[in-house]
């Protein structure tokens, strides 16, 4: 039963990892019918309008069209979607805080945040570490630090625009 | 009893569960979202086994290399590695980024998304790009769960080896006893993340066990090749959705390379990775397979300068 369960969950989790969606930045980005832009157009698409993607071929995202054809559409015209599905992180995020309690159970207490032993030999001392007591205040600060989602697309936004200078 | 009554009580008892399972999930304040769905129910009963793990793991690396203090800094990694791991095939996961203070040039990926990076990469990046490449890597291990999966797939005999070896380092001078931890109190929420834990060979595994387990293939046993050869891979592509320059990691090694034959130094990742060339054969081909020559990507090296500057200051005042 439990393997029935593992394999379950990664069918689902292999799944997940074929899907991407590409969305559209503006109005009337063409769909081609392969990776250059002189070969045929199969959609047209609106501001905001969302396809499947699989893989980058060269400065084409390789998609499906509305009417399931394969088509390419421009690196620069689309972006990847990122603010899908945000009911499991949430999820993700709310259990990492629940199991706090268990965590600090299970051998560590609260420390000053800045504890590292200078000096030490990389190669030859790093077997200790595993019988350190866990940083966990150091660790928490981590999982208190939380990117928004507005500041990953900015950071995209600002990826493309060199790109777009490059090109131009 | 005749078939219809068996079906009218059958159907009742069901009604009873249902309405019992509502009052449950309404009455328990713990209980998980409902809006997830059974998939995504699996995904994170997993999820919290591996933040234990990771959690525990991740801790004793920011023990022992200690924390570099820079918000700014570490503002930028995360913002850098969120969007690649967001460009990445496992983007609803979590990733949490932070900076070791320490020269040697490593990267770790504990299981649960704790992503951790030495001061030395981020000196011995040249722009945003390797940085890309590198934090992609490791999200690749994470959204894959490599060391996860590894730790789940050792026998008892193995993880209790690995625990034993552990527990028998010597501990160097440098050590204070406050930095040691005592052996652990098994209590019993401990016993129930422990058969989310359950290894290949059926026996449930404590979470320190496995976190103990977990630092010794991270610190000195290292992660099957292929599993280093196929989180180069996927970075590479993650980071190349991403939109970044897709010979960028080729290129870090390379210069990793150069700078090693000079120095002649042995470090904890030539010890847990392949060999840089074999790495670099393994991108060759990937990079091949993705078209990389007709790729334009951001270097973004204006952007690492900046974010750098004060690490990069205080290392020319300290020399």
């Amino acid at each position: 039963m439990r393997l029935m369960v593992l394999a379950f969950s990664l069918a689902i989790v292999s799944v997940t990892a074929l899907a991407g969606t590409v969305e559209s930045q503006k109005d009337n980005v063409e769909v081609y019918s392969a990776p250059d832009k002189t070969s045929t157009v199969l959609q047209k698409l609106k501001k905001g309008e969302a396809l499947n993607a699989g893989e980058r071929k060269g400065m084409y995202w390789q998609v499906k069209t509305t009417s399931g054809k394969d088509g390419f559409v421009s690196v620069l015209a689309v972006r990847v979607k990122t603010d899908d599905k945000v009911g499991l992180a949430d999820a993700m995020r709310e259990a990492v805080k629940k199991g706090r309690s268990q965590s600090a159970a299970d051998g560590g207490r609260t420390r000053s945040s800045v504890m590292g032993v200078r000096g030490l030999d990389d190669t030859s001392e790093v077997g200790v570490a595993a019988n350190l007591r866990p940083n966990l205040h150091a660790v928490y600060a981590l999982e208190d630090f939380q990117v928004s989602q507005e500041k990953v697309k900015a950071q995209g936004d600002l990826v493309f625009a060199e790109i777009e200078r490059k090109i131009k | 009893m005749d078939g219809r009554r068996v079906y009218s009580f059958l159907l009742i008892l069901v009604l009873l569960l249902i309405q019992a399972c509502s009052f449950w999930s309404k009455e328990n304040p713990d209980a998980e979202p409902t809006s997830l769905t059974q998939s995504e129910q699996l995904i994170l009963d997993d999820y919290k086994a591996e933040v234990e793990v990771g959690r525990n793991m991740a801790g004793r690396l920011l023990t022992f290399y200690g924390e570099y203090q820079d918000k700014s800094l570490k503002n930028y990694v995360n913002t850098v590695g969120s969007y690649v791991a967001k460009s990445g095939d496992y983007p609803d996961r979590r990733y949490m980024f932070g900076i070791l203070d320490s020269d040697s040039v490593n990267a770790f990926a504990c299981p649960g998304g704790y992503i951790l990076v030495t001061r030395g990469v981020i000196e011995a990046a040249a722009n945003e790009a390797e940085l890309a490449a590198i934090l992609g890597h490791e999200t690749a291990h994470v959204g894959k769960k490599h060391m996860f999966n590894a730790l789940r797939s050792m026998s008892k005999d193995q993880v209790e080896r690995a625990q034993a070896e552990a527990s028998a380092r010597k501990r160097p001078d440098k050590f204070s006893r406050a930095r040691l931890r005592p052996e652990p109190d098994v209590n019993d929420s401990g016993s129930a993340l422990a058969k989310l834990m359950t290894t290949a060979s059926g026996a449930g595994m404590g979470i320190l066990q496995a976190a103990k387990a977990g630092m010794s293939l991270l610190l000195e046993k290292g992660l099957d090749k292929d599993l280093e050869f196929e989180a180069d891979r996927e970075g590479v592509r993650y980071a190349i959705r991403a939109g970044y320059e897709p010979r960028a990691l080729d290129r870090f090694l390379e210069r990793l390379s150069a700078n090693k034959k000079k120095n002649n130094d042995k470090t904890v990742m030539d010890v847990t990775h392949p060999s840089i060339p074999d790495r670099r054969k393994v991108i060759a081909d990937a990079l091949n397979r993705l078209g990389a020559d007709q790729i334009i990507g951001a270097i973004g090296k204006e952007r690492f300068d900046t974010a750098r500057a004060d690490l990069v200051s205080k290392r020319k005042d300290s020399k």
